[in-house]
């Protein structure tokens, strides 16, 4: 279980000519087996502050702390261009099993993992020898959730995994995702735009707002768990979604 | 014309392009339109292509051609390739390079031919040189491009280093395989341009043996159904060794969609 601290988080990109501040003054605290979403508009930093935590960049100010098992701190990232994130050259089974391949398990133990790993989510239609572009955009993804999964990740980061996916598919994934939380508890950060995938995963919701972006306001989602899409039709469910909207639309009127 | 070209078998189609130009070359030949000096007569081309194909020399000579041309090829590659994959990976280092080898890739490598003499002399490292001089730049450039970053390749670099690879796994699962498909299109333009080069030094620079020599001997000697004989063997090389690199090419990058 791990605990992941934002103190003062700050990443300025400096180019030849400008200098840009995307982040500012970031503070969060999300618990061991949490989920968090983080919502905001389009360039707001919302990849960039999962890159930050994923270890991928590294913040100009401030520090990202983690706190509980982390010396032998596994990650599972689900970046929001899936499909380039899968390696070309690898098949399906061999893509599910980079992070086993990276701590040097042999190849037929890892492809065993990750075969038993796709059955277990129920991905096991997925053509198991098929190379990355002979997938549909929904089979890609679910390699690409796979693969986060496969070393049983202490931290799960999630940069809008359902973009792009027709509103079944993005049912499915979300399912799956509400059952691995169940299961095995690790704290997931969840970036999206969509307020109600937020609401349906999360047990916090963050706004991420302005230039340079700060996390604005949280909001506590209590909805009782397992989650059910039927929550959806709840007063709490209700409650909530215009709560955040109502915040929403404060915040856009003040910028105006 | 399109349905009746379907009812021809693919397989068949360049053999019965070779029939044609054969047919062709016949009628020519026969009908004395065109000097024997220049196109000899078919049955004189077939006598020349069988005493040359059971000739020892000719097999020395495609012995010594292909290792002028691998030579130079094998250097040229390990020369290039890893400096490629670094002024890729280095764009402001390559900013340095970028102009000289664009300066350099203008120049023929024929019109160095002299200046490599100068420095190898008449030996066979004059013809590598040549050849190494030639492929080397195309070999640079291509695995630069291969290895340049994009936005693509950066996902799949941030998704292995978000798993916990290191700087040697990104490289080997990432960098060197993203730029394997631009390597081997290199590799395939200087298998060619390799065996051109050694065909011209082998003509010019004083060669004792090699395909290039044994063209120029014949010429010299007006010996009309040889030289074609021994262009025809040359071709054949040529096409083999085209065919063999096409084929490595389809093996390693095995992963590309290809069309029917």
């Amino acid at each position: 279980m791990v605990e992941v601290h934002l103190r003062e988080v700050a990443r300025t990109f400096r180019g030849l000519r400008d200098v840009r501040c995307v982040l500012k003054g970031i503070n969060a605290r999300f618990n061991a087996g949490e989920v968090v979403a983080i919502r905001g508009d389009n360039g707001t930093g919302k990849t960039t502050l999962l890159n930050l935590i994923a270890g991928i960049d590294s913040p100009s100010e401030g520090e990202i702390v983690f706190a509980g098992d982390v010396n032998h701190l596994r990650i599972g990232f689900v970046q929001q261009d899936y499909t380039s994130s899968l390696l070309p050259w690898f098949d399906v089974l061999e893509n599910v099993a980079i992070p086993l391949r990276l701590r040097g398990q042999g190849r037929r133990s890892r492809r065993e993992c990750a075969k038993e790993l796709l059955m277990s989510l129920g991905f096991g239609a997925l053509p198991t020898n098929g190379f990355p572009h002979q997938l549909s955009g929904g089979q890609r993804q679910r390699v690409a959730i796979a693969r986060a999964l496969v070393h049983t990740p202490h931290l799960l980061l999630l940069d809008e995994p359902f973009a792009n996916l027709d509103a079944h598919t993005s049912r499915d994934l979300q399912g799956v995702l509400l059952r691995i939380h169940e299961s095995l508890k690790p704290t997931i950060v969840y970036v999206s735009h969509e307020l109600d995938h937020c609401i349906h995963l999360a047990d916090r919701v963050l706004l991420l707002h302005g230039s340079p972006a700060r996390i604005v306001q949280s909001f506590s989602v209590a909805l009782e768990r397992p989650r059910t899409r039927d929550m959806i039709l709840t007063p709490g469910y209700t409650e909530i979604r215009s709560r955040i909207l109502k915040a929403e639309e404060e915040l856009y009127a003040a910028e105006a | 014309m399109q349905r009746r070209l379907r009812l021809l078998p693919m397989s068949v189609r360049p053999i019965l392009t070779v029939c044609v130009v054969l047919v062709a070359w016949g009628i020519v030949t026969s009908s004395g339109w065109i000097n024997p000096l220049f196109l000899p007569r078919l049955t004189s081309l077939g006598r020349a292509i069988l005493s040359t194909l059971s000739s020892r020399d000719t097999y020395v000579d495609i012995y010594a051609t292909s290792y002028r041309a691998l030579g130079g090829l094998a250097l040229s590659f390990i020369f290039a390739v890893p400096l490629g994959l670094l002024f890729g990976r280095l764009p402001g280092l390559y900013a340095f390079v970028e102009l000289p080898v664009d300066f350099f890739r203008s120049i023929p490598s024929s019109s160095l031919f002299l200046l490599f003499v100068l420095f190898f002399g008449l030996g066979d490292a004059a013809k590598i040189a040549v050849v190494f001089y030639g492929c080397s730049l195309i070999l640079l450039v291509n695995t630069v491009y291969g290895a340049r970053p994009s936005r693509e390749k950066q996902d799949r670099i941030n998704m292995l280093r978000s798993f916990g690879a290191n700087p040697w796994q990104v490289f080997s699962l990432a960098v060197l395989r993203d730029a394997i498909p631009h390597i081997s299109a290199g590799v395939r333009v200087c298998v060619s341009l390799a065996l051109v080069l050694v065909i011209v030094t082998e003509m010019f620079l004083s060669a004792a043996n090699g395909l290039g020599r044994r063209i120029y001997d014949h010429y010299l000697a007006y010996r009309v159904p040889e030289m074609y004989a021994v262009i025809i063997v040359l071709g054949l090389l040529g096409f083999c060794a085209n065919r063999f690199s096409l084929l490595v090419e389809q093996r390693i990058t095995f992963w590309l969609p290809r069309q029917s």
